[in-house]
């Protein structure tokens, strides 16, 4: 396979929309103000109950209509790391969305510098075939994957969740592409002519050159691998090998729930996501406006 | 491209580089695995359609069989019902309220980034942690009933036969109109103050603007918006999982081919139902790209 550098004029994309200054297009007036009150309310409100719920004891849920705890008690959330393994589960969370993660944005960046950025025979169609996949809905590999999977041995193992992210994915590579198009064709030149190997060039060139586009990626990723239901579901059995997610529905009881230690356990799951959502919104903003959905 | 390079006469095309045609196959493996698995699943999971497999046994071919039972299948066409009407409830009423949100969201300069925070913030959260709020709302002794026990409006089932795919429908429009309100914010800051100056000057009433100048050039966001939303909507599955209805009253198509599958391990009619439900992604995706010309305006 003959390998050459790619000469094409540098193709500027700027993927996320540029903000330009905000514009009123007329002075609010104070029902303006108050629906907008209103929405927040209503989208904030069952958070804020749900967290004055999980304060309190379920005899004093049971016995009082108030929103307000009679008493504050924390038990609930000592009961949601007792009744489950819950810390566990975390842990296994963690791990899952941080090596998938990991994994998929090394493949994604290793192909989409190659379709950037090297010559070779069949780049083009090859690069087609990806972009199709992006029109592929996920259900299409539902049913074949597991099956694969299983047959793999690999079924209730977070290995069954980590390896098919590891293949990256065709938004990725579209995305990464775009930007690394962009980066002058010198930088290459001049690592070569350094001595560095592809890698290297890679990982040590062109990586930090992309660090913004990457940010938006691993953030969107590691929100769908935890917040991911469907595959813990079905690949994981063992309470011990569990995401938090899935983990949570064990506290939904068959006849009756224990409300306020249901929603702490929600709550709990809830923390991470909010964290990177409070640091990092403007990039998850930026990346579903382009990608169209966490998955 | 190759062309492109050797017309240029100040430099002559480089020569392969000797690294990386090395490097090339190791480069493009993890990707080539990712294609080969998503074409490779699409022909095995259409083949397990026309198969009976319990996973235990060998698969069976059984013809067409799957496909003619899904067509009598009073559940298949239940859950077909129920995901339909989640697509025609929750998608434009996400657009209504979104855009209008989005319009108020632009006048506002006092606490505009708190609002636009607070309205996105469900988009990050969990599904599961977000209907477990939901199943505790919509509770029959549960805090809607008590407030409005307390307003003494009576009380709701809302998670009854009759009300439940309901209650599900606000739960998704709930969690999924901030995340729409910011893609039509950041339409409505693309189009520029002169339209509306100019259209001002002509006499032209906040309504007529809304129609001639808003709405028109917000098409694109409204058409990805749609897009994107219609094939999300056609796999809920998060939702209703968690927050089911009795009776099928909830069964959406994504659900009910996780039960066939991962509960009765019924590979082959599972895989004949996912068959189905790609045939409606695809079509419905291919029917508003056609569409979209008729209705999208893009600027030049």
């Amino acid at each position: 396979m003959s390998v050459e550098l790619d000469r094409r004029p540098a193709a500027v994309t700027s993927v996320p929309p540029a903000r330009r200054g905000r514009r009123t297009h007329g002075r609010a007036r104070g029902w303006e103000y108050a629906v907008l009150v209103l929405a927040v309310v209503v989208i904030l409100g069952p958070f804020v109950v749900a967290a004055l719920t999980s304060l309190r004891t379920n005899a004093d849920y049971l016995s009082s209509t108030s929103v307000l705890p009679t008493e504050l008690t924390f038990s609930n959330y000592v009961r949601v790391f007792d009744e489950i393994p819950m810390a566990r589960m975390i842990l296994n969370g963690l791990f899952i969305a941080v090596l998938g993660t990991l994994g998929g944005l090394v493949a994604s960046l290793v192909g989409a510098f190659c379709f950037a950025k090297l010559r070779f025979a069949g780049r083009e169609p090859l690069f087609g075939v990806v972009l199709f996949t992006m029109l592929v809905p996920s259900t299409v590999t539902l049913i074949p994957l597991y099956t694969i999977i299983r047959a793999a041995g690999l079924v209730d193992t977070p290995w069954a969740l980590i390896l098919p992210l590891c293949t990256g994915s065709a938004f990725a590579v579209f995305f990464l592409r775009q930007h690394l198009m962009s980066v002058p064709h010198e930088f290459y030149e001049a690592a070569v002519l350094d001595g560095c190997s592809v890698p290297g060039t890679i990982f040590r060139v062109y990586l930090p050159l992309v660090r913004g586009p990457l940010a938006i990626l691993a953030i969107l990723n590691f929100l769908a691998s935890w917040n991911d239901l469907l595959g813990p579901l079905i690949y994981l059995n063992t309470p011990e090998k569990m995401t938090p997610t899935v983990g949570l529905t064990y506290f939904r009881g068959q006849y009756t729930t224990d409300f306020p230690v249901m929603l702490a356990g929600s709550l709990v799951v809830l923390v991470p996501t909010t964290i990177i959502f409070l640091v990092f919104n403007r990039h998850i903003r930026d990346g579903l406006a382009i990608s169209g959905s966490l998955k | 491209m190759a062309t492109l390079s050797q017309t240029r006469p100040v430099r002559r095309p480089r020569r392969v580089t000797p690294g990386a045609a090395k490097w090339l196959p190791v480069l493009l493996l993890p990707v080539t695995v990712g294609l080969v698995l998503v074409y490779f699943s699409a022909v095995y999971g259409l083949a397990l359609g026309f198969t009976d497999w319990n996973l235990i046994s060998d698969p069976a071919w059984v013809g067409t069989a799957n496909f003619a039972e899904i067509l009598d299948d009073e559940r298949f066409w239940t859950a077909l019902r129920n995901t339909v009407e989640i697509v025609a409830v929750t998608v434009p009423a996400k657009v209504a309220i979104g855009l209008g949100l989005a319009i108020l969201l632009s006048r506002v300069a006092r606490l505009s980034s708190f609002f636009r925070l607070a309205l996105f913030f469900p988009t990050s959260c969990s599904v599961v942690a977000v209907a477990f709020l939901w199943v505790y709302l919509y509770d029959p002794n549960g805090l809607l009933n008590s407030w409005l026990g307390a307003l003494g409006l009576g009380t709701v089932k809302w998670m009854s036969p009759d009300h439940a795919l309901t209650s599900v429908n606000v739960m998704i429009i709930w969690g999924g109109v901030g995340y729409v309100a910011l893609l039509f914010l950041a339409g409505l800051q693309s189009i520029p103050a002169e339209y509306y100056e100019a259209s001002r000057l002509d006499g032209a009433s906040a309504w007529r603007q809304f129609w001639s100048i808003t709405f028109p050039l917000l098409t694109p966001t409204t058409f990805f918006v749609v897009v994107t939303g219609i094939i999300a909507a056609l796999q809920t599955f998060g939702e209703v999982f968690i927050l089911a209805g009795p009776m099928d009253s909830t069964l959406t198509i994504m659900s009910y081919i996780y039960e066939r599958a991962f509960t009765g391990f019924e590979m082959g009619y599972s895989a004949a139902l996912s068959a189905f439900l790609i045939l409606i992604l695809l079509t419905a995706t291919g029917a508003q790209l056609w569409f979209q010309r008729k209705w999208v305006t893009y600027e030049r």
